[in-house]
């Protein structure tokens, strides 16, 4: 089993507590986060380094309006994981996706 | 994620361990246990103490098919109102907006009962009202009070619920970051400016979608009910999209 402190305090924190600290504790689990994709997703790995965006680059509030968003539709087209199938607990596709694959695990 | 979702609904005022009478306008997760929507429902009845939870799409062996009971929902409002417990309903607006034109309801379900929505207008945008003037006839027509009906925004790319305060908002917790971007280039837009909806979320890791580019307009804004962070503005979906929401997929079981 993998740890990821920084995530685990930041959902055990009050969601609508925005102080600085608080706040920090996101930018710190979003970091943790991303890091994990862009060493475990080859998609994400290779998007993020032609567009110049490296997770290490995150160090203030600023940084994350920065990271580089991945279209919805390319959910809808492919099966993407960051980890084996056999560690997924939970399957969610969504209802109104009528012939498209999206789901989120 | 049900951790995340239960510390939402609580900081909103919306979990509560009174009993209340359930009437789920959705899939019966018994059957469509992968469904998000489904999912959502039956994790929303597990907030409060629950008594007797009814689901309104129901699968039909013989259509091979969900369909929607609407003389079962119409039996079940009206056993609700009479009952001592309040009722919560769970379902997507324009469906419930039908259900009530359509059979001319006049329910009061009572002080204590909540409305709790998701999946939007899309489908409907021709019937769709405001939301104030939704939260009226729902409370005119059903009985529920204005500060106990709360939408809630969620995808499932996403993970994280928005869920309105009494006053009727979507609320950002510090789970998430939400920004807007230009439609032209993607440029970053300045808070409370219409745009793309690009969303940050930390904690799938398994689901390789941390930073989220929507195909869906909105504006970030505030709110005075005093819960602290920003607000979620919804405007629309942009351009013509083909993939259907959870919503319209449901609209198209109510044959009108």
């Amino acid at each position: 089993m993998i740890i990821h402190s920084s995530t685990d305090q930041l959902l055990k924190s009050n969601p609508f507590d925005f102080s600085l600290s608080n706040k920090e504790l996101f930018l710190k689990s979003f970091k943790e986060n991303a890091l994990h994709h862009y060493e475990n997703h080859e998609f994400t790995r290779k998007l993020w380094d032609k567009l110049g965006f490296h997770p290490d680059s995150l160090h203030t509030e600023q940084n994350l309006e920065n990271v580089p968003g991945t279209m919805v539709h390319l959910y809808k087209e492919h099966e993407f994981f960051s980890v084996p199938k056999s560690e997924m607990s939970l399957v969610l596709t969504s209802s109104g996706t009528g012939g498209q694959n999206l789901s989120s695990f | 994620m049900k951790a995340l979702a239960l510390s939402i609904h609580r900081s909103l005022g919306m979990a509560d361990p009174q009993k209340y009478n359930y009437l789920c306008f959705t899939y019966d997760p018994a059957v469509a246990n992968d469904l998000g929507t489904a999912f959502t429902d039956e994790l929303l009845t597990n907030f409060t103490g629950k008594n007797e939870v009814y689901y309104a799409i129901q699968w039909n062996e013989n259509k091979n098919d969900f369909e929607l009971n609407e003389s079962g929902v119409l039996k079940t409002l009206k056993r609700f109102e009479t009952s001592d417990i309040p009722t919560r309903i769970l379902g997507f607006p324009a469906l419930l907006f039908e259900i009530i034109e359509k059979n001319n309801l006049h329910l009061d379900l009572g002080k204590d009962s909540w409305l709790q929505t998701g999946g939007g207008w899309k489908g409907k945008a021709d019937k769709e009202i405001s939301k104030e003037a939704f939260r009226q006839l729902i409370k005119s027509r059903l009985g529920i009070p204005i500060e106990h009906q709360r939408d809630l925004f969620g995808m499932v790319e996403h993970g994280i619920p928005y869920v309105d305060c009494e006053l009727g908002n979507l609320h950002i917790p510090n789970f998430s970051r939400v920004y807007t971007r230009s439609a032209k280039d993607l440029s970053l837009l300045p808070k409370g400016e219409k745009g793309l909806l690009h969303f940050l979320c930390s904690y799938n890791f398994s689901y390789p979608a941390p930073s989220l580019l929507t195909t869906d307009y909105g504006r970030v804004g505030s709110c005075s009910c005093g819960i602290k962070g920003d607000t979620l503005i919804l405007e629309g979906r942009a351009g013509v999209s083909k993939h259907k929401g959870c919503a319209l997929k449901a609209l198209d079981l109510l044959k009108v």
